[in-house]
């Protein structure tokens, strides 16, 4: 049937459309960016277990052990600490002298298992840990890892939204572009009406140029953003990671759906008014 | 059944109160030529486009080959028009295709293989005397070329009955001459015929049921008469 008589508005809707994905596009890239750092972050949180001065080492390392969500730990004695602490505040080494003994106390720093590494996990181990006979403190960056979770779950929702918003711009376009195509046709699917085309004969072609136009901007979409990608690694400090492979099919895939249904809608509003 | 259309007190009322058709009832029967005559906006139109499912009636039954075609839902409306063929006073052919083209896509949505579509179309192409012209597009052809496309094309689908609204409409008195005789043996050979016309040169010459409809009214042998005779002596 061929694009010729809106071939035009066709590629407009294409350009329009693969500009609405590409938003989509570079919003995915920045979450799935965001969601690596968050990943990092959280990888690098730690525990501290405080023992107290009497406490029976091995009795606690294995009741640690079998707390849920604990990958590894090692055992840092008082002397350690002391160590530690001398040589992170070389200038204060005076204020140790002061003391008459070692205070610090003995610590299992762990190593959490990646499904306990948000702040709800963590405090749950916490919570396991503190109850162990010879525990004196759990310590973890909770603060700091609630806050982290809170600009990951804004950011996240802002690119939901984002998305749909794009989403739905993209479907006004598309259909916007396929009705324009039935109007330029609108003669030649009178006369197929009349000498009996079925509906699906006549929506067939219309639905072809909604995926293709879809696939298209999708196609479009994704080379621009690993152009942008590319581009933002060479000449800026940031140095965003392309997304895996999958979310980027993934992507045109949805730009196909979203073109096979735009102009599903435009089809079937027009043979719903036409006769 | 012998009955093609039987239409039983059909009333077509557009919007505004326009009332198109009034309580309408005849019926056609089985390789029937019958001319539909009344002036403009008589109804004429109006019976045809009920007839091919374009409208529904607002009161009345609507009967095709037997099957009441009142409610005829959407998705069968196609199947109905695939056995009636229907030709235009403005001939309503694609443009931008060839006639062979036209025609194949008929046969196409028909559901013919490229064989069959390729020995159907000469067949009918020759019917109307248009076999050499199977690449011309239609801006390429005569007026009384691009009706006998169109009656191919209605033809293509061996329709059980051919409507003709005002076929002879844009053409020259002979060319209409020859487009009637061309119905007129398609008839013969069995196709019931409903022609919509106000040529009323043509419907004297020709032996034929007349229906005549006088503002959405099917009237009588009489008032046709004076139409006919008022409608002869302003041409002079």
């Amino acid at each position: 049937m061929g694009f010729g008589a809106s071939r035009g508005g066709s590629i407009s809707a294409v350009l329009i459309s693969a500009l609405a994905i590409l938003l989509m596009g570079i919003f995915l890239t920045i979450s799935f960016n965001i969601f690596k750092i968050v990943e990092e972050a959280q990888s690098e949180v730690q525990m501290e277990v405080f023992l107290e001065d009497d406490a029976d080492y091995n009795k606690v390392e294995v009741s640690i052990a079998r707390v849920n969500g604990v990958m590894d730990m090692f055992y840092v004695s008082k002397e350690q600490a002391e160590e530690e602490f001398r040589r992170a505040f070389k200038e204060d080494r005076g204020l140790l002298d002061v003391l008459d003994k070692n205070y610090f106390p003995a610590s299992f720093r762990l190593k959490i298992d990646y499904g306990y590494r948000s702040s709800k996990g963590m405090a749950e181990i916490a919570e396991s840990i503190s109850e162990i006979d010879g525990v004196e403190d759990v310590e973890y960056a909770k603060v700091w890892l609630e806050r982290l979770e809170r600009v990951a779950k804004i950011l996240r929702t802002t690119g939901i939204i984002t998305g749909v918003v794009f989403s739905i711009v993209a479907m006004v376009i598309i259909a916007g572009a396929i009705k324009l195509s039935i109007y330029a046709r609108k003669k030649k699917i009178a006369i197929m009406m009349l000498v009996g085309a079925s509906n699906s004969f006549i929506r067939s072609p219309f639905l072809i140029e909604g995926a293709l136009i879809g696939i298209v901007g999708g196609l479009f979409a994704c080379g621009a953003i690993y152009a942008i990608i590319f581009l933002v690694n060479k000449y800026t400090i940031i140095h965003p990671t392309s997304p895996p492979l999958e979310y980027m099919l993934a992507l045109i895939g949805f730009s196909f759906l979203i073109g096979v249904i735009s102009a599903q809608i435009s089809v079937s509003s027009f043979l719903r008014e036409d006769g | 059944m012998s009955d093609i259309v039987r239409f039983e007190n059909v009333t077509k009322i557009y919007e505004r109160g326009i009332v198109a058709l009034r309580d309408a009832s005849f019926t056609v029967s089985k390789g029937e030529m019958v001319f539909l005559t009344g002036p403009s906006g008589a109804g004429k139109t109006t019976i045809m486009r009920l007839i091919f499912a374009e409208i529904k009636p607002d009161y009345g039954r609507i009967f095709v080959a037997g099957e009441d075609i009142t409610n005829i839902k959407r998705h069968q409306i196609p199947y109905l028009r695939r056995h009636i063929g229907v030709v235009f006073q403005d001939f309503r052919l694609l443009n931008d295709r060839t006639v062979a083209e036209n025609l194949d896509i008929v046969l196409i949505i028909l559901g013919f293989n490229a064989r069959e579509r390729k020995k159907r179309l000469l067949d009918i192409l020759s019917r109307v005397g248009l076999a050499h012209r199977t690449n011309s597009y239609p801006r390429q052809l005569s007026g009384g070329e691009q009706q006998r496309v169109a009656i191919a094309r209605a033809l293509a689908t061996d329709p059980m009955i051919l409507l003709a609204d005002e076929p002879t409409g844009n053409l020259d008195p002979d060319t209409s001459w020859d487009i009637m005789q061309n119905l007129r043996q398609i008839n013969a050979r069995g196709t019931t015929m409903i022609i919509a016309t106000h040529n009323y040169e043509i419907v004297r010459k020709i032996e034929a049921r007349v229906m005549h409809i006088v503002d959405g009214v099917l009237v009588g042998e009489k008032e046709f008469s004076e139409s006919l005779k008022s409608a002869l002596f302003e041409k002079r």
